[in-house]
């Protein structure tokens, strides 16, 4: 994937759907031509949207990772909708699709992991947030005929005096409005959901076995292969019958894959009687001979070896603490450690 | 609905049949080996490992998946999940609220040691135990409740 500077990423649109809603979006350089063509279809593919404001007042956040219980699909809402001041209950998730304006911010492809989503991603959602808010009191401000200072936004609804509307209300106006250059983030200790213990928003799909994860993804015409790999690392296939396995009602296909021989049925149990089936002859490559009790054995000697002891700290000096026996091989008189201090590393190379 | 010819032989685990050919996806594959509990479900009440169920041996038994629990979430475990915030990844959890459900039936009022024993099968990586363990007691006072 192309890698992409952040600091020319950030760069805020906004967009109407075609039911009447706004959507922040942030554009990348070279995904202005998809979103044109999706324009032109009509559609509301929105591949670059971070929060979409239906004109039914839902707020949909976009996820641009993935949540795999680590509570992001709660975390990021609460990013956004504190600095929107968004009602919580009409709050909606849903993960982004593969698309360049989802890359990291930090690391400059699309991604989840390091623990790193949430302060990675901590100024760009309220970012989002911030300026769909922005938006929204401009589009009340011309509707009440009051100058947005004079408004207020709490709870789903910008408040000037008596007057109210609701977002899901201003939501196509503040789509056609130019997006400010700059929008001012909350002081933390204005704050009234960061911070603050939050149920989980997906608890509801995965207690009712709604939730879909990738193995539940299921479409018309949708087969299962199931692979018969090699018994030994790294050997391949030198010939195979496939009679057997392609007898088994509801298998499709028998192929060679890199990786063994491919059985491709309608779903699962089919696939897997038919690998069962197979009748393979495997050339065990070069690793034929290699089994347990040899690997026991290797494991077994190297616990044995005498093992040197690193000092961790700022000193450049060579290791001078290494127990009588053990000598200063490359592995770690030529290391530095730099953080730390006397710290003893448990794992390091044995010399023999 | 599937054709009974879509059965691959009377020992075709009852678990592909709910997934593969009734699409009934919220049962989920884990282990395939009754090691983990991810694919509970209820055949005439009592949990089962439906990766190891034959088909056959389900054959004319009324089967509850956690799709059949309740529709709208009004299921005493449910609603105790939900209280509590159970759920992480929430991949092993329609196993551990069927297993608990049955659990409930057949004795309303566990103690710690039962709620262990009925759910030391089902595996949660997260390591959600402590939760579930409340959500268990939880669910029964809610049972008590009505």
């Amino acid at each position: 994937m192309e890698r992409v500077n952040p600091s020319r990423r950030e760069f805020l649109k906004t967009s109407a759907l075609t039911t009447g809603g706004l959507v922040i979006a942030f554009m990348v350089p070279g995904v202005k031509r998809m979103a044109a063509a999706a324009a032109e279809a009509g559609a509301t593919f929105a591949p670059n949207a971070f929060l979409r404001v239906g004109s039914d007042d839902s707020v949909t956040v976009l996820l641009a990772h993935s949540e795999m219980g680590q509570g992001i699909w709660t975390a990021l809402p609460m990013l956004i909708a504190e600095e929107l001041d968004a009602d919580w209950s009409k709050i909606r998730v849903e993960h982004a699709q593969a698309a360049p304006a989802y890359a990291h911010a930090v690391f400059g492809m699309q991604m989840t992991g390091g623990s790193s989503t949430t302060w990675s991603e901590f100024d760009r959602y309220r970012q989002a947030g911030a300026t769909a808010r922005a938006l929204l009191v401009r589009a009340a401000a011309q509707r009440f005929g009051v100058r947005p200072a004079v408004c207020r936004t709490e709870n789903g609804q910008v408040i000037a005096g008596r007057k109210r509307a609701r977002y899901g209300e201003l939501a196509e106006a503040a789509s056609k409005l130019r997006v400010p250059k700059k929008v001012a983030l909350k002081d933390p200790k204005d704050w009234k959901i960061i911070g603050k213990p939050t149920r989980r928003l997906d608890t509801p799909e995965k207690i009712t076995g709604r939730a879909q994860f990738g193995m539940d993804v299921q479409f018309p015409g949708l087969l299962t292969a199931v692979v018969a790999r090699s018994p030994v690392f790294g050997g391949t296939v030198k010939s195979f019958d496939a009679t057997e396995a392609k007898s088994v009602p509801g298998v499709r296909e028998v192929v060679e894959v890199p990786s063994g021989v491919a059985v491709v049925a309608d779903h699962f149990w089919a696939a897997k009687l038919g690998r069962d089936a197979l009748k393979i002859e495997w050339d065990p490559g070069p690793n034929a001979t290699l089994d347990s009790t040899a690997l026991r054995a290797q494991l077994s000697d190297t616990l044995s070896l005498t093992w040197p002891t690193l000092r961790w700290g700022r000193s450049i000096a060579p290791c001078g603490s290494a127990p009588t026996g053990a000598r200063s091989g490359p592995a770690h008189s030529s290391r530095r450690w730099t953080r730390g201090s006397e710290r003893r590393s448990p794992v390091s190379r044995p010399s023999r | 609905m599937f054709e009974e010819t879509d059965i691959v032989g009377p020992d075709m685990p009852l678990l592909w049949v709910l997934r593969d050919l009734l699409g009934l996806t919220g049962t989920k594959f884990s282990c395939g080996m009754a090691q983990c509990g991810a694919c509970t479900v209820h055949v005439d009440g009592a949990p089962r490992r439906s990766c190891v169920t034959p088909s056959s041996a389900a054959a004319g038994k009324a089967i509850t998946t956690i799709e059949g629990l309740s529709s709208d979430g009004s299921h005493p475990v449910r609603r105790a999940w939900a209280e509590i915030d159970v759920v992480q990844c929430g991949y092993c959890q329609s196993g551990q609220i069927m297993s608990a459900a049955a659990l409930l039936t057949a004795n309303p009022d566990p103690s710690d040691a039962d709620i262990d024993a009925a759910l030391t099968g089902n595996i949660c990586r997260c390591g959600t135990y402590q939760r579930i363990r409340s959500a268990v007691h939880r669910a029964a006072d809610l049972v008590r409740k009505g």
